[in-house]
């Protein structure tokens, strides 16, 4: 590290050269800079640019629902099971729906075994959010017996690779697997609920949400879709929600200060991005 | 237009008191909007545990204590969202390996904590004279169900709200350092709410401004 | 403090103010009798076409998980299995160990099971990570990394029969070793048997499990002809379990030329 400042800041001496990763290592900040300031990402990506992303969906025959999402190199896997319980006592028409994600080890280093990290309890609690204010699903469609039983939706999420952008992608799959999840006729008797083998029931949406998200960095530069070693190096963040009527449901931005025509670029480029991840859960629905 | 149950019009705060040094800490300070109160304390900057060392700057740890029970996700978003607004305000650079622990009670809960908290985090960094590049001030608002704005929502109101919106903005350039926006809005509202609490922002401002020329007029 | 803190919080995110505290799967009104399901017809056919002896067909790749050291991913029909290698790392004990240090971790997705599993480590996945551990140990050139260990994280995206799942994790988790280019002795294939009704069922599926009378996995070096690990349950005569033995070895070479060849691929993706 001496050496870099050495050569930039007292003597510069032309004979010293890094490997760009060992640049990357010691110096991740000024190594991401340097690309920024050729209007590139170190993956080659413009700053608009969002990376390929695919959905999978019914891909675990044991969930009720299930969608697998892979963005670039990030992959979620949500599977969603129902159980029964008793309803709340204030809202005895609805059911739970529980959505929960396990940043195991499995994904990145960066992940100890144990009780979930700070990461994926903010992401958990994110998500709820996101699902009840506005409301996604009607719960009260989830009721078997008034007072008495009523689904509850345990979404789980597994992530298999974590390389960026981890809320995005859980919405995708959070989403696409509740939009597949098919729930068996149920029938509440003498405190027992007894359900048919047979599974027809869908889930009712009032609207679909998606989550986008953009990285800044330096305060100026609006990177969509930010990967893992751009997000470990730039702390703030900018994530829109919006749904199909183009509404917004949720905002959420920390770190550095941004202004608000950043925030309106933003939000056109959320719009713009909406219409392809329609497109592709489209596509996967027809592909299965 | 309608009037709030506090007889309060759609853009005004509630009655803002601060109170600072109450504890016995290297900094502390309680502020209240209404009947929402939060208390902070600081620690630091202090020896930092090994595995939390950083070499080039001080560790910011945050620790939120709720009202009731023990502390769960809620609590440790609040605490996300404290750290991530004060990390990049504290100069951290001059403490190198050292620790400023953060602490936040909430006192009483009718609504804005989260704003409440950022503000009494403010002054209590002030308290302890931890040095900081900027002011944070930090107002929420809702959009009732008749689409009116609300500024500084009580519990009741943010319950009923279609959504709900909470800004922080820094000092000297007036822009935004975090904001969280649940519940349904067009980007029109949004941009009111975003004016709005900016304003708001700035009476705050002022009423840190006041408190801590107070203190020090009484110290002196 | 906060440490003695977090400790007792360790369980407190579960009780959330939005998940109930109780929930039970219902009661499944059967149309049709699992219990009546024919496991083979009269020519001794599978109900998925397959033999007795016969193993499911493996779909197994290398190199999914792009922050891991080594990955795979393996694929028995309905089982599906992703294992991620760390290491060799830094060992975090103080203490000097000649040896490397093999951690072993396997994880049941919550939705990976017919029951929904709890998110927290439970007593069977405990069990299954040692046994994952004991099959593959013996493979690896532990002595060649003092101070340091490697990390095998397993998770179990979807489970068709808890025995074959074991011998897919052995299998898929050796992949990942290897792909991680930790120097091992051989590659460890595993296959598992179950025995129904004096019948030698070979890589069985869920329904077949449920009906056994007991199980066999075997864990197998191929290369040296060495068997790492046996984990024999139920009773069956002697005869049978030989004879299980022997099929399970046929079937380990089998399962190793499938893992030669994806590691083969997986090179020839690097070279590129």
């Amino acid at each position: 590290m001496g050496k870099v400042t050495n050569e930039n800041n007292v003597k510069p001496n032309p004979t010293i050269t890094f490997e760009a990763e060992t640049f990357r290592r010691i110096q991740p900040e000024e190594y991401l800079r340097k690309f920024v300031q050729q209007h590139v990402r170190p993956d080659g990506r413009s700053y608009n640019h969002f990376r390929k992303t695919t959905v999978n969906l019914s891909c675990i025959t044991t969930a009720d629902g299930s969608s697998m999402v892979r963005i670039g190199n990030t992959t979620i896997v949500c599977g969603i099971k129902a159980e029964v319980s008793e309803p709340k006592l204030n809202f005895p028409k609805e059911g739970y729906l529980v959505p929960n994600i396990d940043l195991s080890p499995i994904c990145s280093p960066r992940f100890k075994p144990g009780p979930p990290s700070e990461q994926a309890q903010i992401i958990s609690e994110n998500l709820n959010k996101l699902l009840k204010n506005p409301k996604v699903i009607d719960l009260e469609t989830l009721c078997i017996e008034e007072g008495k039983a009523a689904w509850v939706l345990f979404a789980d999420i597994v992530c298999v690779n974590y390389d960026g952008n981890i809320f995005d992608a859980c919405v995708m799959a959070l989403i696409s697997a509740l939009a597949d999840v098919k729930l068996p006729k149920a029938v509440y008797e003498d405190g027992l609920v007894k359900a048919t083998e047979e599974k027809i029931f869908a889930l009712s949406f009032i609207r679909i949400p998606y989550s986008i998200s953009f990285a800044m960095f330096d305060g100026k530069h609006l990177l969509a879709d930010p990967n893992e070693m751009e997000e470990s190096i730039i702390k703030s963040a900018i994530t829109i929600a919006i749904d199909e009527a183009g509404q917004l449901c949720n905002i959420w931005k920390v770190g550095t200060s941004c202004t608000s025509e950043q925030l309106r670029f933003c939000i056109s480029k959320a719009r713009e991005r909406y219409v392809d991840i329609t497109s592709i859960i489209e596509k996967a629905k027809q592909a299965t | 237009m309608a009037m709030r149950t506090d007889r309060r019009s759609s853009t005004t705060i509630r009655p803002i008191s601060i109170d600072q040094s109450l504890l016995s800490r290297d900094g502390s300070a309680r502020f209240n909007f209404g009947n929402s109160s939060v208390l902070c304390s600081i620690n630091g900057p202090a020896e930092v545990k090994l595995r939390d060392e950083k070499l080039d700057k001080a560790t910011i740890d945050v620790i939120v204590r709720p009202l009731v029970g023990t502390t769960g996700t809620k609590d440790r978003t609040h605490e996300y969202i404290l750290r991530s607004t004060f990390e990049n305000v504290i100069q951290a650079g001059l403490h190198p390996r050292t620790q400023i622990q953060i602490v936040s009670q909430v006192m009483m809960d009718d609504g804005s904590i989260v704003a409440a908290a950022i503000n009494a985090t403010t002054i209590a960094l002030i308290d302890a004279g931890i040095p900081m590049k900027d002011l944070v001030a930090a107002v929420s608002c809702v959009i009732n169900k008749d689409d009116q704005l609300l500024l500084d929502p009580t519990a009741l109101e943010m319950e009923n709200a279609k959504s709900i919106h909470t800004f922080a903005f820094d000092r000297t350039s007036s822009t935004l350092l975090f904001c969280e926006s649940l519940g349904l809005f067009t980007e029109g509202q949004y941009f009111d709410c975003y004016e709005l609490c900016n304003a708001a922002a700035c009476h705050i401002f002022e009423e840190i401004r006041g408190a801590i020329q107070n203190k020090l007029r009484e110290e002196y | 403090m906060r440490n003695k803190l977090i400790q007792s919080e360790n369980l407190c995110w579960l009780l959330d103010e939005h998940r109930p505290e109780v929930t039970v799967t219902p009661i499944i009104i059967k149309s049709s009798d699992k219990e009546k399901i024919l496991l083979k017809d009269v020519n001794g056919r599978r109900r998925d076409g397959r033999n007795l002896e016969d193993i499911r067909p493996i779909f197994l790749k290398t190199g999914l998980i792009s922050q891991a050291n080594g990955s795979a991913y393996i694929e028995l029909r309905q089982t599906k299995i992703a294992c991620g290698v760390y290491g060799p790392r830094q060992t975090k004990v103080a203490s000097f160990s000649g040896k490397g240090n093999l951690n072993c971790e396997i994880k049941f997705a919550p939705f990976s099971c017919l029951k929904r599993r709890q998110s927290y480590r439970d007593a069977q996945e405990k069990e299954l990570s040692h046994l994952v551990f004991e099959a593959l140990a013996p493979s690896i050139r532990l002595d060649l990394l003092p101070k340091s260990t490697i990390d095998v994280f397993i998770s179990v995206l979807e489970n068709d029969g808890t025995a074959s799942c074991l011998a897919a994790a052995i299998t898929c988790a050796s992949v990942a070793v290897a792909d991680a280019g930790i120097e091992m002795s051989d590659q460890v294939a595993a296959c598992s048997a179950s025995y129904i009704d004096g019948d030698i069922y070979m890589d069985s599926d869920l329904l077949e499990e449920q009906r056994e009378t007991g199980s066999i996995v075997l864990s197998y070096m191929p290369s040296l002809n060495e068997v790492t690990h046996i984990l024999q349950s139920g009773e069956v005569e002697i005869s049978q379990t030989t004879q299980a033995i022997e099929q399970c070895t046929d079937a380990c070479s089998k399962i190793y030329s499938v893992m030669n060849h994806s590691l083969l691929e997986s090179v020839k993706d690097k070279m590129q």
